[in-house]
C-alpha cells in the first residue's frame, strides 16, 4: 500500500488548492450545483464490497465460540491470542521504526544528489514498485538469499558468521521484520521526500546567517519540521505491516504466530469447527486496531501539509 | 566560483539500500537459472550450469498457461472495473460537486483500514450463504480487487483531475489566470465553468 499519490504531485497549482477541497477563492460560497447521483455507483460499490463484508464480520465476532458462552470479541484478545497481537504488534513497531530510520536517510540522500539528473525518478520509480512487492515472489526471494541454503547464508558462512547457528531463522522474528523492511524503506522514501523538499534552503540559509551549526539547524527547525510527517510515516508502516499477510503465510507456511496467519488458520474450515467466529473475531480486532492508527495518522498529515506550501 | 560539493556520503548510503534491494532478486534469479545446489557452489561451479531451461519449461508447462491467463484477465477486468467506476466519480466531484470530495476521499480510504485478510473473512461471511457464486468464481475476486486498488487509483484520478480543471481554465488566458492564482494564493478553478467569486473578493483585483 503505498501513500505516495498523497504526497507525490507535483502539479503547479495543486498547492494553492485548500486541502479540505471546498471551493477556495475567498468570500465564494460552495457550489453544490451538482447532485449527489452520479457518486452514487461508488458508495453503493464501496457499499456492497466494503460495507457490507465489515458489518457481517462485526455481527459474526460479537457472537460466541460455540462451546462457551462469551462473545468471540472478548475471547480473541485472551490467552494465545493476547500473545499474537502483541507478537503482530512487535513486528510491525519494530519494522516501522526502522523503515523510518532507514527510510529517512535514504530519502536525505536520494535528494542531495543532483548528478545524474534521472537518479531521482528512477529511484521514486522502483520505490513505488518495491513499496507494492510482497507477498510470495518477496518471501521467495528472501527465503533464497537468506534461507537455510540461501546463498548469502552460505556466503556468510564461509566467511565464519554462522547465520543459523546463532538462532537466527527467516520464519523469526527478525527474519520476518527484515523481509518486512523491504517494502516498508520504499514506502518510507516516498512519503517523507516532499516533506524533504518542503525543508527550503532559505531557511538553512537563514540558520548558518543567524550563528547556527548544522546541528542546531536540525534541533531547532529540521526535526521539528519533519516531525509529523515522521511520525505520520511510522504509523503508515505499522499499519502496513499490521495488514500484511501474503509475505507471512509465505515464509512460515501458515505456522506463524502473526495475527492474520491465525485468522486463516481458524477459517479454513476443516480442521477446526465451531471456532470460525474467533476467526471474524481476531478480523474485527485488527480493523479496530488499524482504524485507530490510520485516524492519527491522517491527523498528522494534515499537519505535515501545513508547511509544504 | 567554488565547485559543490560532492556528494559522497550520500552515495555510499544509497550503494548500502541498493545492495540489499538488489541481493535478494539476484539469489532468486540464481536460483531460477543456475542448476547447481547452494552445498556444491564454490569457485569452481560458480559459472557452471546456467541454463533457461527451467524458465522455458515453465512457461510452456500445460498448467502454467491457463493460470498466467487467469491472472491477466483478472487484472484486466480489475483495471476495467477501477476506471469505470472511478473516472466519472472523480471529475464529477472536481467539476460540480466538490463538497463531496471529501466524504469520497474518506471513503477511497477505507481499504487502508479494513486489510485484505478482514476483507475475505468478510465477504465469505456476509456472501457465503446468499450469493455462492461470487465467493466461489474466480470473476467474484475483481470487485475484491477493485476495492483494494480504490485508495491508489483514487490518488492518482484525483491528482490529475485537479490539474485538468486548472490547466483547461489557464490554456485560454494563461497569463490572466496565473497572476489571479499568484495574487490570492488560491485557485478559482473548482468548478467549470468558472464562477467568477464576488467583487468584494482579492482575487479579482489585481
Amino acid at each position: 500500500m503505498s501513500e505516495f499519490e498523497f504526497f507525490g504531485s507535483s502539479y503547479p497549482l495543486q498547492e494553492e488548492l485548500n486541502p479540505g477541497g471546498s471551493l477556495t477563492t475567498p468570500g465564494a460560497k460552495t457550489t453544490g450545483r451538482g447532485g449527489f447521483g452520479p457518486l452514487l455507483p461508488f458508495f453503493a460499490f464501496v457499499g456492497i464490497f466494503l460495507g457490507v463484508p465489515t458489518f457481517a464480520l462485526f455481527a459474526r465476532a460479537s457472537r460466541s465460540v460455540a462451546g462457551s458462552s462469551t462473545p468471540a470479541m472478548l475471547e480473541a484478545i485472551q490467552g494465545q491470542f493476547r500473545g499474537s497481537f502483541l507478537y503482530s504488534a512487535k513486528v510491525s513497531a519494530v519494522s516501522a521504526v526502522l523503515g523510518v530510520l532507514v527510510g529517512t536517510i535514504f530519502a536525505l540522500a536520494v535528494t542531495r544528489i543532483s548528478r545524474p539528473r534521472w537518479f531521482r525518478n528512477v529511484v521514486t520509480g522502483f520505490s513505488g514498485v518495491a513499496a507494492n512487492l510482497g507477498g510470495i515472489p518477496l518471501a521467495f526471494a528472501f527465503i533464497a538469499a537468506l534461507g537455510t541454503q540461501g546463498l548469502v547464508t552460505r556466503i556468510l558462512f564461509h566467511w565464519g558468521v554462522d547465520l543459523y547457528g546463532h538462532g537466527f531463522t527467516i520464519t523469526g522474528f527478525w527474519g520476518i521484520v527484515v523481509v518486512y523492511l523491504y517494502f516498508q524503506i520504499p514506502l518510507m522514501f516516498l512519503v517523507i521526500v516532499p516533506s524533504i523538499d518542503g525543508l527550503r534552503p532559505t531557511w538553512a540559509e537563514a540558520c548558518a546567517n543567524l550563528g547556527g551549526n548544522r546541528r542546531q539547524y536540525w534541533r531547532r527547525i529540521g526535526i521539528p519540521l519533519l516531525a509529523p510527517g515522521l511520525m505520520g510515516g511510522g504509523l503508515l508502516l505499522f499499519a502496513n505491516a499490521f495488514s500484511a499477510y501474503a509475505t507471512a503465510y509465505a515464509l512460515s507456511s501458515g505456522g506463524s504466530k502473526l495475527v492474520p496467519v491465525q485468522i486463516r488458520f481458524f477459517l479454513q474450515g476443516n480442521t477446526i469447527t465451531g471456532k470460525g467466529n474467533l476467526g471474524y473475531a481476531l478480523a474485527a480486532w485488527m480493523i479496530i486496531i488499524l482504524t485507530l492508527v490510520m485516524g492519527a495518522y491522517l491527523v498528522l498529515r494534515r499537519r505535515s501539509e501545513m508547511w509544504r506550501s | 566560483m567554488r565547485k559543490p560539493r560532492v556528494p559522497f556520503w550520500e552515495w555510499c548510503v544509497v550503494a548500502a539500500c541498493a545492495v540489499f534491494f538488489v541481493v535478494p532478486m539476484l539469489t532468486m534469479a540464481r536460483f531460477a537459472l543456475q542448476r547447481v545446489p547452494v552445498v556444491l557452489l564454490g569457485r569452481d561451479t560458480i559459472f557452471s550450469r546456467w541454463t533457461l531451461k527451467g524458465v522455458v519449461s515453465t512457461l510452456t508447462d500445460e498448467k502454467f498457461r491457463p493460470a498466467m491467463l487467469l491472472s491477466l484477465r483478472l487484472g484486466i477486468l480489475t483495471v476495467i472495473l477501477v476506471l469505470l467506476l472511478m473516472v466519472p466519480t472523480v471529475l464529477w466531484v472536481h467539476i460540480s460537486t466538490p463538497r463531496w470530495r471529501a466524504a469520497v476521499e474518506i471513503m477511497s480510504m477505507l481499504p487502508y483500514v479494513v486489510p485484505p485478510i478482514a476483507l475475505v473473512v468478510g465477504v465469505s461471511g456476509a456472501f457465503r450463504d446468499s450469493f455462492p457464486w461470487l465467493v466461489a468464481s474466480n470473476n467474484g475476486l475483481v470487485p475484491l480487487y477493485a476495492v483494494l486498488c480504490l485508495p491508489f487509483a483514487f490518488r492518482s484520478l484525483d491528482a490529475g483531475a485537479s490539474h485538468w480543471t486548472c490547466a483547461r481554465l489557464s490554456m485560454p488566458d494563461a497569463t490572466s489566470v496565473r497572476a489571479r492564482v499568484v495574487s490570492s494564493g488560491r485557485c478559482c478553478c473548482r468548478t467549470w465553468p468558472c464562477r467568477s467569486p464576488r467583487p468584494g473578493s482579492s482575487a479579482l483585483r489585481w
